[in-house]
């Protein structure tokens, strides 16, 4: 830092600084105030969309709850399409494909699960991936199944393990593949999908014929 | 408002499809055909040698031993007792009762009735009017001719007994100052002007000492017994706690006696005060067994209790002479189980290799079971042949699987699992396939709600911990 004797030295110094830096300082100035406001406007926008997007949702839950199925099927396909921003894009979609699979259409509604499962992030991604693996049962796609899995990086799906293990061991049925069947609901069970339905899975899948109940 | 949503979103857009449903049946309507034979426990009584029951009570030494006894003495300071031990003179009693008159004092009772004149303009006329008439007629008449408080007119006015504090100021000072009979002149209200009337008037009064003696003889004892309780409980703190080693000089200075117990269990106490629970748990103290004053322990508000061990007798293994005989008899029961084992087993065995579970027990002389078309909760069978049933693996084309299942009593049984027959729902049963499908896409809802919700806590606490 340079050393100025009098203060008329150090007024000196600013004018030529200022003389080489000032410009781009204002402009400097100017675009940030520019990003600001339009950040702002920005997020004022989203909030009023996410507002809406949520009213409108208020309106499938209810339609949907009172069984009148078409109209939920509306609400949701627009909001799937023109709210694609707020989180309820991804709500709606995973009511377009239960309503579709009410409906029977097994098709449309895997084609919604499976744009879920290459855009969504997180809980709703696992939650669309199992509801797809689900429907890729029922047509008997098992491979597929297997193979949406197989793509799941286990260190991120400590609290959904328990469900793809119990989703392995069903495709593992469905393919006949019973030892290995049986060794996915035992890890289901130890990731603590212990249901009363799951042991029942279990024991129909015994191998070793002796039973003796020790004391 | 979101997470709301959320949470709906995850349960309510659940579904279950066809394939879970029928899955779901073929399981859950399973039934299962087999046969069994039941083993009874054998009646052959082993020769049980002294070198076997020697041998058994090594190795099981832990599973006899004695439960550790204390006996204890102890001094217990006691309001009731303290409460006797006190002799008032007379006079200290008179001065109690003078102090303690309130709470022999029954209430004074005032029954009052009154006539509200409620339009203010005529007020001064009316109570005129009712002043004259008054001295020809009752107040109850004039009440119910009068009295703009409908309610109380219908019944001659009557308010029935003041209770003070219910009423507006002003009109109970009036109703409270009246005599007997006396009527009052219009007292103003909210309501209006009221002229009031004491029906029935019965003074309180304060019981004669005489009357009460014995009431104020006990008052008097408990609430000096109290004051000497605490002193002496402090008193009994202390010393017991600075004379650890002995009971003796705690005893003596707040003047009661040592007692002491028979022997008693950390579990089991006698009728004594080791019935006492907090009593025993210190008692089994360690700093008590090891010789020490107990604290003072609290046995309700108005007991407490040191103590100190008297002979502690510590648990021990018992003698083999006193414990050969159970070893013994037991060591023939599970010889007794042992040998149905392996005759069920045997049978078994036999049966793998061909022969007819019903022919052996013919020769054997058991019954023999035939189970068909067994449902998964029925009821009839022992649990443990229907479970091993229903957990026994699939038979392979007609090889049965052949299993022994331990029963409770102790016999065995050897079971045939036959065939099983997958359980069915006709789709075209379509009340039930709806219930059904109801109840499985609820289930499923919940095991999925429950992993979202676990995933957003593991969230949380990763958030929690980068920030802290």
């Amino acid at each position: 830092m340079e050393i100025y004797e009098t203060e008329e030295e150090q007024v000196e110094a600013l004018k030529r600084w200022w003389k080489t830096n000032g410009t781009s300082i204002i402009t400097g100035i100017v675009v940030a105030i520019v990003i600001v406001f339009s950040w702002k406007y920005w997020q004022s926008y989203q909030a009023d969309l996410t507002t809406e997007a949520s009213n409108f949702y208020g309106e499938l839950l209810s339609a949907q709850k009172e069984g009148k199925t078409e109209s939920a099927l509306k609400i949701a396909e627009r909001l799937v399409q023109q709210y694609e921003t707020t989180p309820y894009a991804e709500f709606s979609a995973l009511f377009q494909a239960k309503i579709n699979v009410d409906n029977n259409d097994y098709d449309a509604a895997k084609e919604v699960l499976r744009k879920l499962v290459t855009t969504a992030q997180g809980e709703i991604n696992h939650i669309a991936r199992i509801r797809l693996i689900r429907l890729l049962l029922a047509t008997e796609d098992y491979d597929t199944g297997l193979q949406l899995i197989a793509e799941v990086n286990p260190t991120q799906a400590e609290s959904f393990e328990g469900i793809y293990q119990e989703l392995t061991g069903d495709l593992y049925v469905a393919l006949e593949r019973r030892g290995e069947a049986r060794t996915a609901y035992q890890n289901a069970v130890r990731k603590g999908r212990n249901t009363p339905l799951m042991q029942l899975k279990i024991n129909d899948l015994t191998i070793s014929e002796i039973i003796e109940i020790k004391e | 408002m979101i997470m709301e949503q959320f949470q709906r979103t995850i349960v309510e857009s659940s579904f279950s499809t066809d394939y879970d449903v029928e899955q779901f049946f073929k399981i859950q309507n399973q039934t299962r055909s087999a046969h069994f034979v039941t083993v009874p426990l054998s009646t052959v009584v082993a020769d049980v040698g002294d070198d076997e029951v020697q041998a058994y009570y090594q190795d099981h030494v832990d599973n006899y031993r004695t439960e550790a006894t204390v006996a204890i003495e102890y001094i217990e300071l006691s309001l009731g007792d303290l409460a006797k031990s006190i002799n008032p003179t007379s006079a200290q009693l008179e001065m109690f009762y003078q102090e303690q008159q309130d709470a022999f004092r029954t209430d004074e009772r005032r029954k009052i009735s009154h006539i509200l004149l409620a339009d203010k303009n005529k007020a001064s006329e009316q109570a005129a009017e009712i002043k004259e008439r008054l001295k020809t007629s009752s107040f109850e008449t004039l009440a119910s001719e009068f009295s703009a408080d409908k309610l109380s007119a219908s019944k001659g006015g009557d308010l029935g007994l003041i209770v003070a504090g219910d009423m507006d100021p002003d009109f109970e000072e009036i109703a409270l100052g009246l005599v007997e009979g006396e009527v009052s002149e219009p007292v103003k209200t909210e309501f209006g002007y009221h002229i009031i009337k004491v029906t029935e008037l019965t003074p309180g009064v304060v019981k004669p000492y005489e009357e009460v003696k014995k009431i104020v003889e006990l008052g008097f004892k408990k609430v000096e017994a109290e004051n000497i309780f605490y002193e002496l409980g402090e008193t009994l703190a202390e010393i017991s706690f600075e004379n650890p080693d002995t009971l003796e000089v705690a005893a003596e200075s707040i003047g009661v006696a040592i007692h002491q117990t028979e022997n008693f269990t950390r579990a089991q106490g006698n009728t004594d005060i080791s019935a006492e629970e907090s009593v025993r748990e210190k008692a089994f103290s360690e700093d008590v067994l090891a010789g020490n004053n107990s604290e003072v322990i609290e046995l309700g508000s108005d007991r407490i209790v040191v103590l100190r061990v008297l002979n502690h007798s510590p648990s021990k293994a018992r003698e083999l002479s006193e414990v050969s005989g159970l070893i013994e008899s037991r060591l023939k029961g599970d010889s007794a189980k042992q040998q149905t084992l392996e005759l069920a087993k045997e049978l078994k065995a036999l049966v793998q290799s061909g022969e007819s579970l019903e022919l052996l027990a013919k020769e054997k002389g058991f019954s023999f079971v035939v189970a068909d078309d067994l449902g998964r909760n029925n009821g009839d069978l022992p649990w443990e042949i229907n479970r091993a049933i229903f957990v026994g693996a699939k038979p392979k084309s007609d090889q049965p699987t052949t299993m022994v299942v331990a029963l409770e009593s102790g016999e065995q049984a050897v079971v045939n699992l036959l065939s099983v027959t997958e359980g069915a729902l006709a789709k075209a049963n379509k009340k039930e396939f709806g219930i059904a499908r109801t109840n499985i896409t609820k289930l499923l809802s919940e095991g999925d709600f429950d992993a979202v919700l676990s995933d957003l806590q593991a969230d949380a606490v990763v958030n929690l911990s980068e920030q802290l």
